[in-house]
């Protein structure tokens, strides 16, 4: 891949970049942002080369994923998600149904109660629609583990979630 | 994904991910236009560590100097006079007698025998 094909993959890829950059860095926007843009400057300058053993956006995640956790260190930010970052963003628009924003928190809250992995293995694969193998590869973890912290991981998720609706 | 509690949740999470793609910035402002150079702070400690370093070296430079005596200027030399440091080595107590050959009727003791008396007879 050249730099004009790795940029346009980059670009097709950013949306959803940015949403797992957000994951990985504990839903802070302005962490998210650096940790995106220091990974696009891993990969157009070749110290992250992707060798085609998986696919483009698996190994780009893997890439955002490590990014993250070297700048949370770099920075002593903690891995948990806070849960004051989640919920500063931005309030909806007017457009914007203020039940689904509450969903939205809902969801975000509930996620905090899970582990780093379980909560890792269900957001790439609720929310990036990849599949448990693939997130074990982003993850980095055997298929086993990343299916054991999938199973647990959406009982308690479920769980959380069904227990915010009763309130 | 087929459980109603799946689709549940890839729903929930589907909003989740158009509301963070709403936010996402521009791509074109995450991409580096050069090669950055990440300029990494030094922690506070570290700085002062290499300052007070830096001071102890140049305080005991300065000590060292002051304390050391004066230098005096060696005498000019010239070429003619100059002696090998190592010279001394060759100086042994029999250095004479390896001396230029003696002429011919004087003995290789009479230059330490003194001279005290002159035989002036008027010969044979």
């Amino acid at each position: 891949m050249d730099r004009s094909d790795l940029e346009r993959e980059l670009e097709r890829l950013h949306p959803e970049s940015f949403g797992w950059a957000l994951f990985c860095s504990g839903r802070d926007r302005d962490l998210a942002q650096d940790v995106l843009q220091e990974a696009y400057a891993r990969v157009v300058s070749g110290s992250a080369r992707f060798q085609g053993r998986s696919a483009f956006r698996t190994w780009l995640f893997g890439v955002i994923r490590h990014t993250a956790l070297a700048e949370r260190r770099r920075a002593w930010r903690p891995g948990a998600l806070p849960v004051e970052a989640a919920l500063a963003d931005p309030a909806p628009g007017a457009d914007e149904r203020i039940e689904e924003a509450e969903r939205r928190e809902e969801l975000v809250l509930a996620l905090t109660a899970l582990s780093p992995r379980q909560r890792e293995v269900l957001v790439l694969v609720f929310y990036h629609e990849l599949t448990v193998e693939e997130a074990a590869r982003v993850m980095e973890v055997s298929l086993g583990s990343a299916r054991t912290h999938y199973d647990r991981g959406k009982k308690g998720l479920l769980a959380r979630l069904s227990q915010e609706v009763r309130r | 994904m087929t459980d109603p509690e799946d689709r549940d949740l890839a729903a929930r999470f589907a909003e989740l991910r158009s509301s963070d793609a709403r936010q996402a910035p521009p791509f074109a402002s995450m991409l580096p236009k050069a090669p950055r150079r990440r300029v990494v702070a030094l922690p506070w400690k570290w700085g002062a560590l290499a300052a007070a370093a830096v001071v102890i070296v140049v305080g005991g430079l300065t000590v060292g100097r002051l304390g050391a005596p004066p230098r005096t200027a060696l005498p000019p030399s010239t070429l003619a006079s100059w002696r090998a440091p190592s010279e001394v080595l060759l100086e042994y107590p029999a250095r004479a007698l390896f001396g230029p050959p003696m002429p011919i009727g004087a003995s290789v003791i009479d230059r330490f025998i003194p001279q005290t008396s002159v035989f002036k007879g008027d010969g044979p």
